[in-house]
């Protein structure tokens, strides 16, 4: 009754997952989660295997039982409908599937009306149309009378997805719908998702994608899932950062931003997939820099597992941009001023907390020159590594006093070093323990004695 | 014409893949339709005692009409000759009473074996499966041998096999179905329970006839291998009700036994309530199968070659292959049943169970080999 006195009715939900939570043999698959998917959004699931992608669109579409939690697909809910009806609302696009029979293509993609037919009906002309439309839209027109079983596995793919346009039903759900595809095909098939979500329509797509490229560039959110749940909800600009793509996939990667264009690029062997609760700390290095002088150490640093830090640096330096474009951290102050008081303090806050600090060859003037005496309590502690020689000559904008910081570090235990592969082998010796399934554990407060007991640790 | 308006053949500039499938299954409906129909028109002339082409057809066409067509029923009888009526009245009891009756229960039979093996097939998405393989005709005529134990009168007889044959193929089916969901289960396994099954039945059915020595039940051969020696008007009356009402609602449900091949979370995700739908087809197919079977005995293999065949030139699709199953196991029925009466010559007919097995063991040593590359797995 209320409803009918209201004069603007919210615009229901494409779907609307409350608190679902599912088991399977007393394993809980996939921890309460809450998602919602409004109309016209384009959302990209990603996540490694046996995340819950899966089970969240499977719990969804009511093929696997919720214990918990409650389903609406386009606002009614999905108890409340027979599974015909819940098929006309959304289409759900598998990503392999069991076929027993060669049926042919066309026989294939016209399954998709089941919904409207049920068992008994013949194909109506509108019928016919849909499976049309949907076999040109999936390119798969042309093996319209070839047996399923003689298509390849991108060509049947395709098919697959044929069959779900075919349901003409306002809300796609696909998992790993580009797996086996080329990559024309697979432009080609998420450019068509991306026109098929439409606000007016009220139409939405939810996919499950591995490729965070992809997942990036072509969806408005993107949900992060991990052992079970959602770890982060977004725009792809927003969510896909150095940390978390270590955190959710143990990859450490590079991360170009092109305006709102995110491309990542794995850089290291993987550190091997972690349980959960058992969080990943990695040894964590700071770079001193600015002005171009840490470019190569940044990218050195990429290639290898830390988690890496620069600055300061002032905003819209080439080292900063390295930086933003790597997705590490930077200590970051405003640009053609001298280096302030809080950033300092936040400077000398991260010196603290990190394994080892690496100095590049930078510049140095009176407005930065804090930058090198803050070095110093520090040489003693941890390994502070002094590369690309004292700032002298060309390098010096401060009389002299540059080089005399210089020399106090490596009095106080800075060790000078020679070319970018030297300093990975020295890092290398002094902080990682040898990669694969054992925890790396590295406090974030390393004693000295923990320190030392990581020391010697190379690869077997 | 409306195809040039057909949208599917217009808008995106589609081949006409979809007409010439149609055109392709019309014909293939037709050409077992024109078999089926010349089968049904040379079988009467089939039998031990030679009888005139033309008094078959003309007895036949005399009694069908009720007298309207053919006023004489036997033309190559002159009918000024004594015991002109005599003569004729023989034929006819020959032919409307024995050989009519008889092809038609044959074909009915053939019919419903084909069209719940095809079901089976689809159900199970398993290419062994066959209400003879799988034990249902087993548990069928254990329930029909447990009518004749009680010395019915004819009429409850006949009222009752049905219904217990139905009685014991739904037992069976339940049986069957359980070891099917089994986690460890495959093909074979339903193949080697039903064999099992079947075994089982038949014993019983002998330990049961051997307790009761006084009592009518059949011979043993009779529920082995099958017999038509017995078909009357009634059974076919009988044999056809059962068939019109499960085989009917079998016809219509090609389109989800298509899903079902998909896996059944596909066709869950395509809106079929697969459970509810594979209860209802194994329930149909198994009256089907109780029916013929209680009248007939256990006739093997035809379930599994009808759909293989129709499949093998017309494609797998269920609303095509269930009719043309059921065509197809009628023609092949009333040809074994021809084969059956007239091989050993001077009377002596063989149990139509026989050739069936001559014909379908073989082709399921050739089905289980040729398996591997069937792709499945269910």
């Amino acid at each position: 009754m209320s409803g009918r006195e209201r004069t603007r009715k919210p615009e229901p939900l494409c779907l609307d997952l409350e608190q679902i939570e599912v088991r399977m043999e007393g394993r809980q698959i996939l921890r309460p989660t809450t998602l919602r998917v409004k109309p016209g959004e384009f959302v990209a699931l990603v996540g490694p295997n046996g995340a819950g992608k899966t089970t969240l669109l499977r719990a969804a579409l009511g093929l696997v039982p919720t214990s918990v939690g409650s389903v609406r697909i386009g606002g009614v809910p999905l108890a409340s409908m027979t599974p015909q009806e819940r098929a006309r609302r959304a289409a759900w696009m598998p990503q392999e599937e069991f076929q027993s029979e060669n049926l042919s293509v066309a026989e294939f993609v016209a399954l998709g009306r089941y919904p409207y037919l049920g068992s008994y009906l013949p194909e109506r002309p509108e019928d016919l149309a849909a499976v049309s439309r949907a076999m040109w839209a999936a390119d798969v027109a042309q093996f319209a009378d070839r047996g399923i079983w003689s298509l390849s596995g991108g060509e049947r793919q395709r098919a697959l997805y044929a069959r779900a346009l075919a349901q003409e039903a306002p809300l796609l759900l696909l998992d790993e719908p580009t797996s086996h595809l080329d990559m024309n095909h697979q432009l080609d098939l998420l450019t068509k998702l991306s026109e098929f979500r439409s606000r007016e329509n009220a139409r939405a797509v939810v996919t499950a994608l591995h490729d965070l490229n992809l997942a990036s560039r072509f969806a408005d959110r993107v949900v992060w899932m991990n052992h079970g749940q959602v770890v982060a909800d977004g725009t792809p600009g927003g969510t896909v950062t150095f940390e978390r793509v270590l955190q959710v996939f143990s990859v450490s990667v590079e991360i170009h931003r092109q305006g709102p264009n995110v491309y990542v690029l794995p850089t290291s062997t993987p550190v091997g997939p972690r349980p959960p609760g058992d969080d990943l700390v990695l040894p964590r290095v700071h770079v001193v820099c600015g002005g171009g002088s840490g470019t190569e150490v940044l990218y050195a640093l990429s290639e290898e597992n830390y988690l890496v830090s620069a600055g300061p640096i002032h905003l819209l330096d080439s080292d900063q941009e390295t930086c933003e474009n790597l997705g590490f951290r930077s200590i970051v102050e405003v640009p053609f001023t001298p280096i302030s008081e809080p950033v300092r303090a936040e400077y000398r806050a991260v010196l603290s907390e990190v394994d080892a600090i690496v100095l590049a060859p930078v510049m140095v003037g009176p407005g930065n020159l804090a930058n090198l005496s803050d070095l110093l309590p520090f040489a003693s502690a941890k390994p502070v590594f002094l590369y690309g020689g004292s700032p002298r000559g060309p390098r010096d904008f401060t009389g002299g006093k540059a080089a005399a910081a210089y020399d106090q570090l490596r009095a106080a235990g800075g060790i000078e070093v020679d070319g970018v592969s030297r300093l990975l082998e020295l890092l290398r010796q002094r902080l990682v323990r040898p990669v694969g399934r054992a925890p790396i554990g590295l406090p974030s407060h390393p004693s000295d004695e923990v320190l030392s007991t990581s020391l010697g640790g190379g690869r077997p | 014409m409306r195809r040039s308006k057909a949208p599917f053949l217009g808008t995106e500039d589609s081949p006409q893949f979809l007409e010439s499938m149609r055109r392709a299954r019309r014909r293939g409906l037709l050409l077992l339709v024109g078999a089926l129909a010349l089968c049904l028109l040379l079988s009467p002339l089939v039998g031990s005692v030679p009888v005139p082409a033309l008094d078959v057809w003309g007895i036949i066409v005399h009694r069908a009409t009720g007298g309207l067509v053919l006023a004489q029923p036997c033309p190559t009888l002159p009918v000024y000759i004594d015991g002109y009526s005599d003569s004729c009245s023989t034929l006819t009891l020959i032919v409307w009473d024995n050989r009519v009756p008889e092809m038609l229960v044959a074909a009915l039979v053939g019919g419903s074996l084909g069209i719940s093996g095809a079901t089976m097939q689809g159900l199970f998405r398993n290419p062994l499966a066959d209400p003879y393989l799988m034990g249902i005709s087993g548990g069928a005529a254990l329930g029909a041998a447990a009518v004749f134990l009680n010395n019915l009168g004819p009429t409850q007889t006949e009222l009752f096999l049905p219904l217990f044959a139905f009685l014991g193929a739904l037992a069976t089916a339940a049986i069957v179905l359980l070891a099917a969901r089994s986690p460890k289960s495959s093909p074979q396994t339903l193949l080697l329970t039903g064999v099992a099954l079947t075994a089982i039945f038949i014993s019983i059915i002998s330990l049961l006839s051997s307790l009761r020595p006084n009592t009518e039940v059949l011979p043993l051969t009779f529920w082995e291998l099958g017999s038509f020696g017995a078909a009357s008007w009634v059974q076919f009356q009988l044999i056809l009700s059962g068939l019109l009402v499960g085989g009917s609602v079998l016809l219509l449900q090609g389109r989800d036994l298509n899903l079902i091949q998909l896996g059944d979370e596909t066709a869950r995700g395509l809106g079929s309530d697969v459970d509810r739908v594979r209860r209802r087809l194994l329930l149909l197919s198994s009256l089907v199968t109780a029916v013929a079977v209680a009248f007939v005995g256990i006739i093997g293999f035809v379930g599994l070659i009808s759909p293989h065949v129709v499949r093998r030139f017309l494609g797998p699709d269920y609303r095509l292959l269930l009719p043309l199953s059921l065509l197809f196991g009628a023609i092949f029925m009333v040809l074994a049943d021809d084969l059956a009466t007239s091989v050993l010559g001077g009377g002596g007919v063989l149990p139509v169970g026989v050739i069936t097995a001559f014909v379908g063991g073989p082709f399921l040593i050739w089905v289980l080999y040729r398996r591997r590359s069937l792709g499945t797995g269910a």
